[in-house]
């Protein structure tokens, strides 16, 4: 299997926090979520990843070149939107267009311009005045514009409406129907990387939790809801996290197949918000790959 | 790096008009004091200080962050500036001289002709031995804004050109009290050795500023 992005043994040290030892691959042609709560080491990892900052320890590959981040030949064929716009806000985007036509050497104006028209983005008009929808389809356009072959997302739909969100997770399907593009989004909103993504990967307090395909993640984990007493009869190592309630305890459990034949216990199918939520509040998981 | 020029191009055509109607300002200015000198200085000094209007647009919007996931290096960055500010300092100096020649031809219309090429002649080495002075100021501050930004560097940057007007001063001064001879052969020296530490200046200036910058994270 070809890898888009390979990271190894990663480890970034601050006061306060530490990105450890973190490990994991996305493979060419998938989409894959990047999960986790605020402060658990999502945007640190993409900065490792795009050369942004020193790592302490660690190898990173991006398209299969060692530190690919540092060679303008890989960055030419990925497209990255963070949460906020950088363009300064005097461009407009015939602006916009003639600095990544200088940049990029497989730049495509037409395609660009096309994604603006599709995006409704009035050319008129400079980058300030855009909203903030406008400002992140405006990163989307030149993301996709130059032959792109990773798209690199860090928390670009955060604080975007539904309607735009999902105008921007079309266009990522749009975009993987090509055998060797490459999404890699991270967001803390679970329904969208719910809906879209091939694989999940967890990180809580620096470290990784989980690295799963998303299917077989949503069908070996499962909410049990049942009383106090059943709970505490269920087989431990099955246990990831519990929630309890003056009505009920909730379990969720990995190998969830194993509980549905039990009639005794009601078994539901966890969202990912639940496991980020069960997984995160008891720091059960464990690193898998 | 012919994006990133585009870009600051870009950004600077948002402060061309109050660029051009305080150029036009500073000209009615010195013609009607008949400085032509302060009008040519003004220019290049004004012209240079336009490399930290673009650099404050980029911090503002972060832009630097954003170009390092373009296929770009940290040492484009750098280099950018650096050629940015080389030729705004052309540009001063060219609008600078022709600007302060016209005005000096139009205040002095009763001298001759060759006392008018004389006086320019004089008066463009002079502007040259300021420019010098001012263009190694901003070599200096330059590695400081990567380090720390234009806000803190705003703060240094009037003390530099503090130090630099002090420096020119106390060179004047002392030329005048140990009442030397100035010969062509000293202003020539001078000019050649002005030239030297100001080329070498520039280059140094840019590899610090490189090593900042490899060493910087976003």
């Amino acid at each position: 299997m070809e890898y888009a992005i390979e990271v190894q043994g990663l480890t970034k040290r601050y006061p306060g926090f530490t990105l450890d030892n973190v490990s994991f691959s996305v493979p060419s042609g998938s989409i894959v979520g990047f999960i986790g709560e605020n402060g658990a080491g999502k945007s640190t990892t993409i900065k490792a990843i795009l050369d942004l900052i020193h790592r302490d320890q660690g190898e990173i590959r991006l398209l299969g070149k060692k530190d690919g981040a540092a060679f303008p030949e890989i960055k030419e064929q990925i497209g990255v939107v963070f949460e906020e716009s950088y363009f300064p806000d005097n461009l407009k985007i015939a602006d916009v267009n003639g600095i990544m036509k200088r940049i990029f050497q497989n730049w495509e104006s037409e395609k660009f311009f096309s994604y603006c028209h599709r995006f409704e983005l009035p050319d008129k008009k400079s980058v300030k005045e855009f909203s903030r929808g406008m400002k992140m389809k405006l990163s989307i356009a030149v993301a996709l514009s130059h032959q792109t072959r990773l798209l690199i997302f860090d928390e670009a739909t955060s604080g975007l409406d539904p309607v735009v969100r999902n105008e921007i997770l079309d266009i990522f399907q749009e975009f993987i129907q090509e055998e060797e593009h490459t999404v890699f989004l991270s967001s803390h909103i679970t329904s969208d990387i719910e809906r879209i993504s091939d694989y999940i990967l967890l990180i809580h307090r620096g470290r990784v939790l989980l690295f799963e395909n998303k299917d077989t993640l949503l069908y070996e984990y499962g909410i049990v809801r049942c009383t106090p007493e059943q709970a505490a009869r269920l087989e431990p190592s099955q246990i990831i996290g519990t929630r309890s309630s003056q009505f009920e305890t909730e379990v969720l459990v990995r190998n969830a197949g194993r509980l549905r034949e039990r009639e005794d216990l009601v078994l539901d199918r966890a969202t990912l918000e639940e496991i980020l939520l069960f997984t995160v509040k008891d720091g059960k998981g464990e690193e898998r790959e | 790096m012919k994006g990133l020029l585009f870009k600051d191009l870009c950004n600077l055509r948002q402060v061309a008009k109050q660029s051009l109607l305080t150029l036009a300002i500073l000209a009615a200015w010195c013609f009607f004091m008949k400085s032509t000198l302060l009008f040519s200085m003004m220019t290049i000094v004004y012209s240079m200080m336009l490399l930290f209007t673009v650099m404050s647009y980029d911090e503002t919007a972060c832009f630097d962050k954003y170009a390092l996931t373009l296929p770009l290096t940290r040492r484009d960055l750098v280099r950018s500036r650096y050629l940015l500010l080389l030729l705004l300092f052309l540009a001063g100096i060219v609008v600078g001289i022709a600007g302060g020649g016209l005005i000096s031809l139009l205040t002095q219309e009763n001298a001759s002709w060759q006392e008018q090429s004389t006086g320019l002649w004089e008066q463009a080495v002079s502007l040259l031995a300021v420019a010098c002075v001012y263009f190694l100021a901003f070599c200096i501050l330059l590695p400081i804004t990567f380090r720390f930004g234009m806000e803190r560097a705003r703060l240094l940057l009037a003390l530099i050109f503090v130090a630099a007007f002090a420096l020119l001063y106390g060179v004047i001064s002392l030329a005048d009290v140990g009442d030397a001879a100035v010969t062509e052969g000293m202003v020539y020296g001078a000019l050649a050795a002005g030239a030297v530490l100001t080329a070498a200046g520039f280059f140094i200036s840019c590899w610090i500023s490189v090593r900042i910058v490899q060493k910087k994270e976003w």
